[in-house]
């Protein structure tokens, strides 16, 4: 019975190397891209559906540096760290969760379908902060809010975008969005600043990039020449002419490339802040989470009350930085 | 036994309702911030012309007091209007303010409020922190309209208007800013104020007619300039 329990161990841990391997060499294949890949959406449900292989005790990573203090500094990938971290929920969910949150914040955290899986849906309807880490998750992935919002959508996440909120402020008004803007403009009133925000948008240039060498050849010819004679009746002439003829050759190899370029949609809103802070500060794209309070009407524009242009107003829970690569 | 089982698997129960949550969280429901932000129109606003949002802390009010609130109302904004009007009547180069300028521009900011700013007595202009009302969009708008008009008109014309005051040139008085700013000065006016003001007046009277001392108005000189340009 021992000898077999001994096997079953040995084999557990051939398991989890095998996992922790495969987990490795997944996430340092990243190529230098401005895309980074992740897995797809539809295969990732299916395994936030069946959870199996990261609540069986025997597939949990063991810590690459156990010593570390916080969880998310111990493990290697955030693969690893993300799976440790849901094998907790089953004793504490206190503590899963504060492992969670030490693995986005500790790690370059991009799996988004994994925190929005099935195991995580719970606490990320109770936590107060549970909003916070999906736009860190968000900004991570490089903070293509448009893109992102339809995979919290399918997942029922109650988080929204601005322009839904400008449409319909009435069905928005009090919940959650997620934004990608500018700080354009501050203004304050005692201690409480409000900033003026420029949504952007964010998409892809294209260009052709030269690789390796390039070669150009010159050649030039020219020829002529005179002739002289006596032409009969008409005396003594000359006659000259010239051919030139020149040929380029230029031999050179391109790569198209594509680079990330945030633009403005031509949306607008005002966001209130708790306090100054001076890394909010203007010239730089941010991923906002922020409350909605309603459309006010402002003092711009010719039309009529009825018409007047009106603001989205904001209440900003939090901002982060996006990462420059974006993963699809 | 059975009644501590069932106390047991209540208190185990997830909660489903949402009452409990912290009001952070995503499952519980929206919260709205209503206060005004620190981009609230406000008198300040109003003087300086800066872009703003109508949001102000408001309470209707009752049906016995409507007139006195609308009558509140104007005389409110009528009397800040001396404080802006000399404010907007101060010509760029001067420490004073224009005062037949001023004048002008606290009548017209005074009709301006008659017109627009009682708001039926429905609710106060202001609130108590200066505020403009929602309501108050085309009041603030009229004001403002006003102010600016003022500013531009001590601006470009403010100084020639003293200066045509002063050596008596025709046209002079309370039409003379307006007429100035908007080009539309008669040829007499125009001929002595290109004679008596032309360093105060440069702004306003086209160089051709300041050389060239053609008596016809400024309006027709730079209409055949124009098309004179665009051949």
């Amino acid at each position: 019975m021992s000898a077999f329990l001994k096997m079953t161990k040995v084999a557990a841990r051939s398991g989890a190397a095998l996992v922790c391997m495969v987990a490795a060499v997944g996430c340092g294949s990243s190529r230098h891209s401005h895309m980074v890949d992740e897995e797809s959406p539809r295969r990732l449900l299916a395994e936030g559906e069946r959870p199996a292989p990261a609540a069986r005790p025997e597939a949990s990573p063991e810590p690459s540096r156990p010593a570390e203090k916080a969880f998310g500094a111990r493990y290697a990938t955030p693969a690893q760290c993300e799976v440790a971290a849901r094998r907790l929920l089953a004793t504490s969910r206190d503590e899963a969760w504060a492992a969670l949150k030490s693995c986005v914040e500790r790690t370059h955290f991009t799996l988004l379908n994994a925190l929005l899986s099935d195991a995580w849906a719970e606490e990320l309807r109770v936590r107060p902060d549970a909003a916070q880490v999906i736009a860190q998750v968000v900004a991570q992935r490089g903070g293509s809010v448009e893109g992102e919002l339809p995979l919290l959508h399918a997942r029922k996440v109650p988080i929204f975008g601005l322009s839904a909120a400008i449409e319909q402020p009435d069905i928005y008004k009090g919940r959650y969005l997620l934004l990608r803007a500018q700080v354009a403009d501050v203004r304050s009133e005692g201690d409480k600043p409000t900033v003026w925000l420029v949504e952007q948008g964010l998409g892809s240039v294209a260009s052709e990039q030269p690789v390796g060498y390039s070669t150009q050849k010159d050649s030039v010819s020219v020829r002529s020449g005179t002739l002289g004679g006596d032409v009969g009746l008409l005396g003594r002439s000359n006659l000259g002419g010239q051919i030139a003829s020149s040929e380029r050759e230029l031999s050179s190899s391109t790569v198209r490339r594509f680079d990330n370029v945030s633009d403005e949609t031509g949306r607008e809103a005002l966001g209130r802040l708790r306090k100054a802070d001076p890394f909010f500060a203007p010239g730089k794209d941010f991923v906002v989470l922020a409350r909605f309070d309603g459309l006010r009407v402002t003092s711009g524009g010719e039309e009529d009350d009825e018409d007047a242009p009106r603001l989205p107003v904001l209440t900003i829970v939090g901002y982060y930085a996006p990462h420059p690569l974006i993963v699809y | 036994m059975i009644t501590a089982v069932l106390l047991a698997l209540r208190c185990s129960t997830p909660d489903v309702a949402g009452t409990a949550l912290p009001p952070e969280a995503l499952g519980a429901p929206p919260q709205v911030d209503e206060s005004p932000t620190a981009w609230a129109c406000t008198v300040e606003t109003l003087r300086a012309g800066r872009e703003c949002v109508f949001e102000a802390e408001v309470t209707s009010s009752t049906d016995t007091d409507v007139q006195s609130q609308a009558a509140g109302n104007i005389r409110a904004l009528k009397d800040i209007g001396r404080t802006l009007c000399a404010q907007a009547a101060k010509p760029p180069s001067g420490v004073a303010a224009d005062k037949n300028l001023a004048a002008q521009c606290e009548r017209k900011f005074a009709d301006a409020a008659e017109d627009a700013c009682g708001l039926d007595g429905k609710v106060p202009v202001v609130d108590a922190k200066g505020r403009f009302a929602p309501a108050a969009r085309a009041c603030y708008r009229q004001l403002s309209q006003v102010l600016q008009d003022t500013a531009m008109m001590a601006t470009v014309a403010s100084a020639c208007c003293q200066c045509a005051e002063k050596r008596g040139c025709p046209g002079t008085g309370e039409r003379c800013h307006e007429n100035v700013s908007r080009q539309e000065v008669g040829p007499a006016a125009l001929a002595c104020l290109a004679n008596q003001c032309g360093e105060a007046c440069s702004l306003v009277i086209p160089a051709s007619q300041m050389t060239s001392r053609d008596s016809r108005p400024a309006t027709q000189a730079r209409r055949s300039s124009q098309a004179a340009g665009s051949l």
